[in-house]
């Protein structure tokens, strides 16, 4: 337990301090922008697909916190929630079938860049490949939007660190109301609040507003990787200003939903205060957060679980016609 | 006269075993990527060992054995067979531009020489189009005869949901990785009671016994499910110890497994028999004969529990590393 700590401590001190995992939605959004598919803000994108809803934690907070989740339906039902037609594919790299399923994945990748739309792919983090090279038999790739082009040989992709491959190609778009949009959205956020991601054991993670109490525990007990709490908590207070940057946005279109767009600017307050936090440690002790001020962090994360449930109950009043007719599958569209 | 578009396959179905083993069977015999029996596809997809049970014993029993995408997937991949899965609701609104891709995806298979399994209800196989009229010749292996479904009937019909998948192109992959991932398949299957969560009225594995002794001794169930359910069960333990039987040299304490299945589909055989007996109106069920069958149930059971405890130790002697890797995808609830 201790190396493991010590191996992300340190890991963590090398490199600048960012948040590590950038998210499925920015480079969604990124390609689909580049394309003209998606004409609004990232946060509306984080919003509409109900990807910014998403709260899931390993128990002890270790890093893949953030990215530990069900891609494959996540993200299917992410393109279909805004109107783009996808495929994708995801497999473990070191099945035997693997090199059947890059060959068809390059071909594939090669086809969707041909027509002009970059594909997102998973490259130990979510990246955009964005131009090829037949001759050269590479790809490039961005890790966001504002970042340099890198190089990825053919043979290379899918070939991970982690044992995962991914990939989602998008083929067209079709209309949609955006108020049913909106509308489907927030559904979307009170199943992802209140029901746990099969994928996952409960042993070990935690999803939801159940993700509170995990992680409450984890300070409180002082069971956690610290690294790994550090770029999880960062990673969700972006999630949580997308969150409430959509609210506010979709009450242009939506008047109605106003009252949970303040709930959702509350809790992106708290998790301001909670980044301020992790950031004034890390100035104080550059050498890596080997530990984290838990007696600060632990009444912010107790608000910010007050406030999200305050915020979920809000949806769920605003919608309950909608959300009573799928009775206890309030997710199933 | 103008020379029309199209392909026609040399593909038969034949339903014997599960809907989707029988679909794979015929499109990958058809393609050369498998030789072998039916069985052999049967057992080392692990697509024998599923058996799930709704509690009023309906007949969409047979073919609710988990999420397609995933329990397909890791059938397929287990034979070393490229796979892709196309599906999702008929009502959500995407579902004509899908309709339009996935079309185009099935002649494109068929032009390479590769049926396509479909939902017809149940699963059956695309063996060719007709491009002037807009027809997909379909099979579903009860009748020898070729049904039509127009290009604009694509993927409807009177469940909520579409499937159609295309096959490619095959590694090797050793025996014994096969027989020990495809006896891991069963096992998880045997200790998943629920698998389409949140739906609790289907029973997995060793559930699947509960519901289906359950019913029998209650009634109220559908008997022609009942029928269904019974006769697919016992198809599925012959397929399972015809298979053990073939491969019970490649892993120690194998045969220890097929023992009991053989002793399993054995005890079976007269219950079964004097439970189902068949008019010339069709198949009945005889409700003096369910006592009977239901204890043979219960001692199937308890063998089929002690294989299953055998296969538990089989499994532990190697690393698994499938299991032990948290995935990225699978088991989730239908949205």
């Amino acid at each position: 337990m201790n190396e493991h700590h010590n191996k992300h401590a340190s890991a963590a001190a090398d490199q600048p301090r960012v948040p590590l995992a950038s998210s499925f939605a920015d480079a969604m959004h990124q390609v689909l922008s580049a394309k003209g598919w998606f004409t609004l803000s990232k946060p509306m994108l984080a919003g509409m697909t109900a990807l910014c809803f998403r709260l899931s934690v390993h128990r002890q907070l270790h890093p893949d916190s953030a990215t530990a989740y069900n891609w494959a339906a996540e993200h299917c039902v992410a393109a279909d929630l805004i109107g783009i037609i996808a495929m994708q594919g995801a497999g473990f790299n070191f099945s035997p079938t693997f090199p059947l399923y890059q060959k068809q994945a390059i071909s594939e990748i090669r086809r969707s860049l041909e027509q002009g739309t970059g594909v997102v792919c998973w490259k130990d983090r979510f990246i955009v490949i964005t131009r090829c090279d037949d001759e050269r038999q590479l790809f490039y790739y961005t890790e966001n939007a504002s970042a340099a082009e890198l190089e990825l040989p053919y043979e290379q992709f899918g070939r991970n660190e982690s044992p995962y491959w991914y990939g989602q190609i998008y083929e067209g778009q079709i209309r949609k109301d955006i108020v049913q949009v909106l509308r489907e959205s927030f559904i979307q956020a009170v199943y992802k609040a209140e029901v746990h991601d099969l994928m996952l054991p409960e042993s070990q993670y935690a999803c939801g507003l159940r993700a509170y109490d995990a992680m409450l525990e984890a300070l409180a007990d002082n069971t956690y990787d610290a690294a790994g709490a550090y770029e999880t908590l960062l990673f969700y207070a972006g999630m949580k200003q997308d969150a409430a940057a959509y609210a506010r946005e979709a009450s242009q279109y939506w008047p109605e939903v106003e009252g949970v767009a303040e709930h959702y600017a509350a809790l992106a307050a708290v998790y301001n205060q909670i980044t301020h936090t992790l950031c004034k440690q890390t100035v104080q002790a550059p050498e890596g957060p080997c530990s984290l001020d838990a007696h600060s962090l632990l009444p912010l994360l107790r608000e910010a679980q007050r406030i999200e449930t305050a915020a979920i109950q809000s949806i769920r009043i605003l919608l309950r016609e909608p959300i009573e007719n799928r009775f206890h599958d309030v997710g199933l569209r | 006269m103008s020379k029309r578009t199209g392909v026609i396959l040399d593909v038969r179905m034949q339903r014997e075993s599960k809907s989707f083993t029988d679909a794979l069977y015929a499109v990958l015999t058809a393609a050369g990527l498998f030789e072998g029996p039916k069985f052999m596809l049967s057992g080392l997809s692990g697509m024998a060992f599923k058996f799930t049970v709704h509690e009023k014993l309906l007949p969409m029993s047979v073919t609710a054995y988990g999420q397609w995408g995933t329990e397909h997937r890791r059938a397929v991949d287990n034979l070393g067979i490229f796979l892709v899965d196309d599906g999702g609701r008929t009502r959500h609104d995407s579902f004509g531009a899908y309709q339009r891709i996935a079309i185009d995806c099935v002649k494109q298979s068929l032009d390479r020489g590769l049926a396509c399994l479909y939902w017809i209800p149940e699963f059956g196989v695309i063996h060719g189009y007709d491009e002037d009229d807009r027809v997909f010749y379909v099979q579903d292996g009860w009748s020898g005869e070729t049904q039509y479904v127009l290009y604009d009937n694509f993927g409807l019909n009177f469940t909520p949901f579409w499937d159609c998948m295309y096959v490619g192109e095959r590694v090797m992959i050793p025996l014994q990785d096969t027989v020990l991932e495809s006896l891991r398949l069963a096992l998880e299957d045997w200790e998943t009671p629920h698998k389409t969560l949140p739906d609790l009225s289907l029973g997995s594995g060793r559930l699947a016994y509960s519901f289906l002794i359950r019913a029998l001794q209650q009634g109220g169930f559908d008997s022609y499910g009942a029928i269904y359910i019974l006769e697919s069960y016992m198809t599925s333990r012959i397929e399972i110890s015809a298979y053990l039987q073939e491969v019970q040299s490649v892993l120690p304490g194998l045969e220890e497994v097929q023992h009991l299945y053989a002793k399993l589909v054995e005890g079976l055989r007269g219950p079964f028999a004097a439970a189902i007996s068949e008019k010339n109106s069709g198949k009945l069920l005889m409700q003096v004969q369910l006592p009977s069958l239901c204890s043979a149930l219960k001692k199937a059971l308890e063998l089929e529990e002690r294989a299953m405890q055998q296969v538990t130790k089989i499994s532990g002697q190697y690393p698994d590393r499938k299991r032990s890797t948290l995935p990225r995808w699978g088991a989730h609830t239908a949205r």
